[in-house]
C-alpha cells in the first residue's frame, strides 16, 4: 500500500528542483545555500516529521526577507530581488509542515521560479523544465486532492497506477493544447515591459569600429552569431556584411553615413537567406553579401548596403534576405570621394614609401590592387591572433615588424595603402565563414567568425578584397578555422536549438498575422475543385464506412442476440411513444403497463420469463418477439 | 496565477512566459473535461433496505456502477439530501466496475417514493471546484410510516396474557390433553407411573401447549390524533408484537390481513399501512 502522501511528497519536491535549478545561476550565493540547504532539511524533516521551523518564526522570516527585496527593488533591478525572494519563500516552505494548502504554495512559487528564469535567460532547457514541471504540478495537484480528502489515504499498487495513469491524462493533454494555444494568445506590437526581459548579450566578434593593435591577443568565442537558412554555398562566397567603415582617425576605422552616392547590385545569382538574429546591442542587420533587399522587419538601408534595424534588437529577429552573389556593386552616382581617400595625418614613412611606389609603378587601379597584393605576399604576413603588434603603429608594425596579425590587421594595412595609392576603399565589417548544418538546412555563423574585408572603387564597382587570403598561412589558419566540423551531437543540438528559437523566441504579432494571412491564403487554395472532391470523396467515404462497420461491429459482438433484441424492443418504444430515454432501473412489465399497449405486456411477460430462467426462448417464439417489436415501431393500432 | 502571468506575457512579449500560460490555459480546459468525464457515464441503482420508515435516516445501499470504457472514477460523494453532512464516499472505481455504498436517506412521509434525487459530486481531478450531476432515479422506494410507541387497549393485554390460548401442539406447559405411550424420547417426568403399573408398560401424560393469543390490530380504533398518528402506532404495535414472537394481524379498511408470524407477514402488514388512502 503506498501512501498519498508519500507520492505526494515526492511529487512536491521535484516540482521545486524544477523550478529552482533554471533559476539558480542568477540567485545570490546567500540565497543558492539557503535553498540547496532548506531542500535538504525539507526531506529530512519529512523522514523524521520533525519541522525545523514553527509557522511564527517562518512568518517574520518571510517578512523580513520582502524587507530586504523590497529595499533593492528599482526601475533597472526588477527581476534579480523578486526570484530571489520566491527562492527564499520556498525555501521556508519547505522546512516547515505541510498542509494541504501549503504544498498548492509550493507548487505556485515553483511555477513563479520558472516564469521568472525566463526573464533571465531564453535557454532552449526552459522547454524540458516546462514540460517536466506541468507533468510534476498537475499530478501534484490531482494527488493533493486526494490528500486533501483524506490525508492519512493509502492506495493499493494497482490503484495507485490506476490514478497516476488518469492524471497523466492531464498535464498531456495541456501540452497538446499549450501548442495550439501558444500561437494564437494574443501579442502586442509594443510590450510595455520590455525591460523585464533578458539583456541583450554585447556581440564579442563583431564591432562596429576597427582598430588594430588595440589588443594584444583576440580570443572571440564561439557563441552564436546568427543563423542563416539557406541552401549550402561555397565557402568562398560565405561573406556576411554587417556594417561600412569609410572614415579613418588615426588607427582607427569608423563609419559616417555616407551622404552622397547611390549604389546598386547588378548581375550575380540570386539567393535567398533567411536569417535568424538573437538579440543583440547593435542595430546592424547581416546580409549574404551583396544584399539586395530584406522582408519581414523594419529596416533602413543605407546607400552603402548597410541595413539596420528601425528598433532594438532586444528579442531576437528573424528576416529574409535577398542577394546576388558575385553581383557587382555598381556605383550609379558620384561618391564622396574624399571621404574614401582619406588617410590619417601621420603615416609610418615606410607605410608612405610602399604606397609611394605602387603609385609610381601602376596607373590605373587594377594594376595598383595587384601590386599591393604583391607586395603583401613577398612580405610573407602570417594570420594569427596572438603576439600582435601593438596600438602605437600597428599598421607599420604588422607590415614590416611583427608581420603576423588577424584580418583587421590584413584590412587596414590593405585599405590605408589603397588609400594612399589614390584608390577610393572602405572596410566592410561582417562575418565570414559558416557551420552548414545539414538537419536544419542552415548555416550557423559564431562570433569567432567576424571578419573584416576591404572594398575598392574600380571602374565605377565596389570590388570585394579580402587581404586576409594574403596571408602566407591562410589556407591553413583563416578558412581552416572557420570551417572547423560540427560534431553529430552539436549539430542536433544546434538544429534543437535553431527550430526552438525559429519557433518560440521569434514569434511575435507580425509572425501571428503572417500565419493567419498565410493560413487563409491556403484555404482559398484549396477552393472546392471537382476532380479533387471526387478524390477526396473516394478516400473518406470508404474510410467512414469502414469505421462505422467497426464501430458497429464492436457493439453488436458484446450482445447476445437476445440482448439485440431487447435493445431493437427499447428503440421501438422510444420512437412510438416518443421517450427520450427509458430509465434503466425501470422494469418491462412496468413499462408496458404504463404504456398501456397489450403488444408491450406480451413482450414484456415472455422476455422476463426467459430472462429469469423459466422459459427459455425458441427460435419461433423469438421470431414472434421479432415480430411484434416491427409491428410496435411501425406503430399499427394497438386493438388491431 | 495563469491571469497574472498572462498579463505579464502579454505585456513583456516573452513567449517563454506565453508557453507556460498556454500550458496553465490547457491544464484548465482539460481539467475540466476531466471533471466532467469523472461524473459521466455512471449508472446508480437503489438496493433498499426492508425496512424503510418515515422521518427516520436509514442507510440505503446505492450501487454504482462506472461504464466508462477507458477510464475509473474517483472521489465521488453521494447524497440524496443537499443539507446532510454525511455522504457515501467512493474513493477509486475502476472502469467496468460495480460497487455498492450506503448513502443516509430520510424519507419525509410514509407511503410510495417513485423518484428519488440522488446527487453525484466529486472535486477530481483538482480540488479547486467541486463538480455535481443530479440523477432522477425512477425506482419506486416504500417508507413505512414512522413508528409511535402506544398501547392497544385490550390487544396488548390479551397478547401479554401467556397461555390465554390452548394449542393443538404438544407442549410442556398446558393441560393432559391425552395419555400415550412412553417412546423413549420423552421427559421422565412425564411418565404416568400409576397407569404405567396398570398397564404393564410405560405410559406418558401428553401435555397441550400454550401459546400467545393472535392479535387483530385495527389502526383506525388506535388512539391518536388522527390517521398519520394511528398508522404510526399500528406500526409500532406490528414490530413490537411480531418482536415478541406473537401472531399479528390487521385490519384496515376493506383490507384484512389474518394473524400470522415471521418477517415476510411483518413486511405486508407494514406496507398496507404504508399505502393506506395514499390514492
Amino acid at each position: 500500500m503506498l501512501r498519498i502522501k508519500t507520492l505526494l511528497t515526492i511529487l512536491t519536491y521535484l516540482v521545486v528542483v524544477l523550478g529552482v535549478i533554471p533559476l539558480f545561476p542568477w540567485l545570490d550565493a546567500p540565497v543558492q545555500f539557503s535553498a540547496v540547504g532548506a531542500f535538504c532539511a525539507g526531506l529530512l524533516a519529512e523522514r523524521r516529521q520533525r519541522y525545523l521551523m514553527g509557522p511564527r518564526l517562518a512568518t517574520v522570516l518571510t517578512c523580513a526577507f520582502f524587507a530586504v527585496y523590497l529595499v533593492q527593488l528599482n526601475f533597472n533591478n526588477v527581476v534579480a530581488p523578486v526570484v530571489n525572494l520566491l527562492v527564499l519563500l520556498l525555501s521556508i516552505r519547505l522546512v516547515t509542515e505541510k498542509q494541504g494548502r501549503h504544498y498548492l504554495q509550493i507548487f505556485v512559487l515553483a511555477l513563479f521560479c520558472l516564469a521568472g528564469s525566463s526573464l533571465l535567460s531564453l535557454s532552449m532547457l526552459y522547454l524540458p523544465a516546462l514540460i517536466l514541471m506541468i507533468f510534476g504540478v498537475t499530478i501534484g495537484l490531482v494527488l493533493l486532492t486526494f490528500f486533501q480528502r483524506d490525508p492519512s489515504l493509502r492506495l493499493s499498487r494497482a490503484q495507485s497506477t490506476s490514478l497516476l495513469k488518469t492524471a497523466a491524462i492531464l498535464p498531456t493533454g495541456s501540452l497538446l493544447l499549450m501548442l495550439g494555444l501558444f500561437f494564437i494568445l494574443p501579442r502586442t506590437q509594443f510590450p510595455l515591459w520590455n525591460f523585464l526581459n533578458p539583456d541583450a548579450a554585447a556581440t564579442a566578434g563583431f564591432s562596429e569600429q576597427v582598430r588594430p593593435g588595440a589588443f594584444v591577443s583576440s580570443a572571440a568565442s564561439k557563441n552564436m552569431a546568427f543563423r542563416a537558412e539557406c541552401e549550402e554555398m561555397g565557402a568562398e562566397d560565405l561573406y556576411w556584411r554587417g556594417t561600412v567603415l569609410n572614415t579613418i582617425e588615426g588607427s582607427t576605422w569608423k563609419r559616417t553615413v555616407p551622404s552622397q552616392g547611390r549604389e546598386r547590385v547588378a548581375g550575380g545569382i540570386p539567393v535567398t537567406c533567411t536569417i535568424t538574429l538573437p538579440a543583440t546591442a547593435t542595430q546592424f542587420l547581416f546580409t549574404l553579401d551583396r544584399p539586395v533587399a530584406l522582408e519581414g522587419l523594419q529596416y533602413q538601408q543605407h546607400s552603402d548596403q548597410v541595413f539596420l534595424s528601425r528598433r532594438p534588437l532586444r528579442k531576437s529577429v528573424s528576416y529574409r534576405c535577398q542577394s546576388r552573389l558575385g553581383g557587382a556593386l555598381e556605383q550609379l552616382s558620384t561618391p564622396d570621394v574624399d571621404l574614401y581617400l582619406d588617410v590619417p595625418a601621420s603615416v609610418a614613412p615606410r607605410v608612405l614609401q610602399v604606397a609611394e611606389r605602387i603609385r609610381q609603378q601602376a596607373e590605373t587601379p587594377h594594376q595598383r590592387i595587384a601590386l599591393l597584393e604583391e607586395f603583401f605576399r613577398q612580405q610573407q604576413l602570417n594570420y594569427a591572433t596572438t603576439d600582435l603588434p601593438g596600438v602605437a603603429a600597428p599598421i607599420d608594425e604588422f607590415l614590416f615588424a611583427k608581420k603576423r596579425g588577424y584580418c583587421e590587421f590584413f584590412a587596414s594595412s590593405f585599405a590605408l595603402l589603397l588609400r594612399l595609392s589614390e584608390v577610393p576603399t572602405r572596410l566592410v565589417g561582417g562575418y565570414h565563414g559558416g557551420e552548414y548544418n545539414n538537419f536544419g538546412g542552415y548555416y550557423l555563423v559564431t562570433e569567432d567568425m567576424a571578419h573584416v574585408w576591404v572594398e575598392a572603387l574600380v571602374d565605377g564597382q565596389w570590388q570585394r578584397l579580402d587581404p586576409s587570403r594574403l596571408a602566407a598561412n591562410a589556407a591553413t589558419t583563416l578558412l581552416a578555422s572557420r570551417q572547423q566540423g560540427l560534431s553529430l551531437v552539436k549539430r542536433t543540438l544546434d538544429s534543437l536549438e535553431y527550430m526552438w528559437t525559429q519557433v518560440v523566441i521569434t514569434y511575435d504579432l507580425n509572425t501571428q498575422i503572417n500565419l493567419v494571412r498565410s493560413s487563409g491564403i491556403r484555404l482559398k487554395g484549396m477552393a472546392p475543385k471537382t476532380t479533387t472532391l471526387r478524390r477526396a470523396g473516394l478516400i473518406i467515404l470508404p474510410l467512414l464506412l469502414g469505421g462505422a462497420a467497426v464501430l458497429w461491429w464492436r457493439t453488436h459482438q458484446r450482445l447476445t442476440p437476445q440482448q439485440r433484441l431487447l435493445q431493437r424492443y427499447q428503440n421501438a418504444l422510444q420512437q412510438r411513444y416518443k421517450l427520450a430515454h427509458i430509465p434503466p432501473a425501470s422494469g418491462l412489465v412496468e413499462l408496458a403497463l404504463e404504456l398501456d399497449d397489450p403488444r408491450c405486456l406480451i413482450f414484456a411477460r415472455r422476455y422476463s420469463a426467459m430472462l429469469y430462467g423459466k422459459h427459455p426462448l425458441s427460435a419461433a417464439e423469438f421470431r414472434q418477439l421479432d415480430a411484434l417489436v416491427a409491428e410496435i415501431r411501425q406503430g399499427q393500432d394497438k386493438n388491431n | 496565477m495563469t491571469l497574472l502571468l498572462g498579463f505579464g506575457a502579454v505585456n513583456t512579449g516573452n513567449n517563454l512566459l506565453y508557453l507556460l500560460v498556454a500550458a496553465l490555459l490547457g491544464f484548465m480546459a482539460v481539467s475540466g473535461l476531466l471533471g466532467h468525464w469523472n461524473l459521466k457515464d455512471i449508472q446508480v441503482t437503489l438496493e433498499p433496505p426492508d425496512e424503510i420508515y418515515a422521518a427516520v435516516e436509514t442507510l440505503m445501499r446505492v450501487r454504482v456502477h462506472n461504464r466508462h470504457r477507458l477510464l475509473p472514477v474517483f472521489l465521488l460523494d453521494l447524497y440524496f439530501d443537499a443539507q446532510t453532512s454525511r455522504t457515501g464516499h467512493l474513493p477509486l472505481l475502476k472502469k467496468g466496475e460495480r460497487e455498492s455504498i450506503g448513502v443516509p436517506i430520510t424519507f419525509n412521509a410514509r407511503g410510495k417514493h417513485q423518484h428519488q434525487h440522488l446527487t453525484i459530486s466529486s472535486a477530481f481531478p483538482i480540488n479547486f471546484f467541486v463538480r455535481r450531476r443530479v440523477l432522477e432515479l425512477n425506482q419506486s422506494v416504500i417508507a413505512f410510516p414512522r413508528p409511535l410507541v402506544c398501547r392497544q387497549p385490550g390487544a396488548t393485554d390479551q397478547a401479554q396474557r401467556a397461555g390465554a390460548l390452548e394449542s393443538q401442539m404438544k407442549g410442556t406447559d398446558g393441560d393432559i390433553s391425552r395419555i400415550g405411550n412412553y417412546q423413549g424420547t420423552e421427559p421422565l417426568k412425564m411418565i404416568h407411573w400409576k397407569l404405567s403399573a396398570r398397564h404393564d408398560s410405560l405410559k406418558i401424560k401428553e401435555l397441550s401447549s400454550l401459546q400467545h393469543p393472535p392479535v387483530q390490530i385495527e389502526p383506525l380504533t388506535l388512539p391518536g390524533t388522527g390517521l398519520e398518528q394511528q398508522l404510526r402506532c399500528a406500526t409500532y404495535l406490528i414490530n413490537d408484537l411480531t418482536r415478541r414472537n406473537r401472531p399479528v394481524g390487521l385490519k384496515l379498511g376493506a383490507v384484512t390481513l389474518p394473524p400470522a408470524l415471521g418477517p415476510g407477514h411483518k413486511l405486508r402488514l407494514l406496507k398496507e399501512l404504508a399505502l393506506y388512502a395514499q390514492d
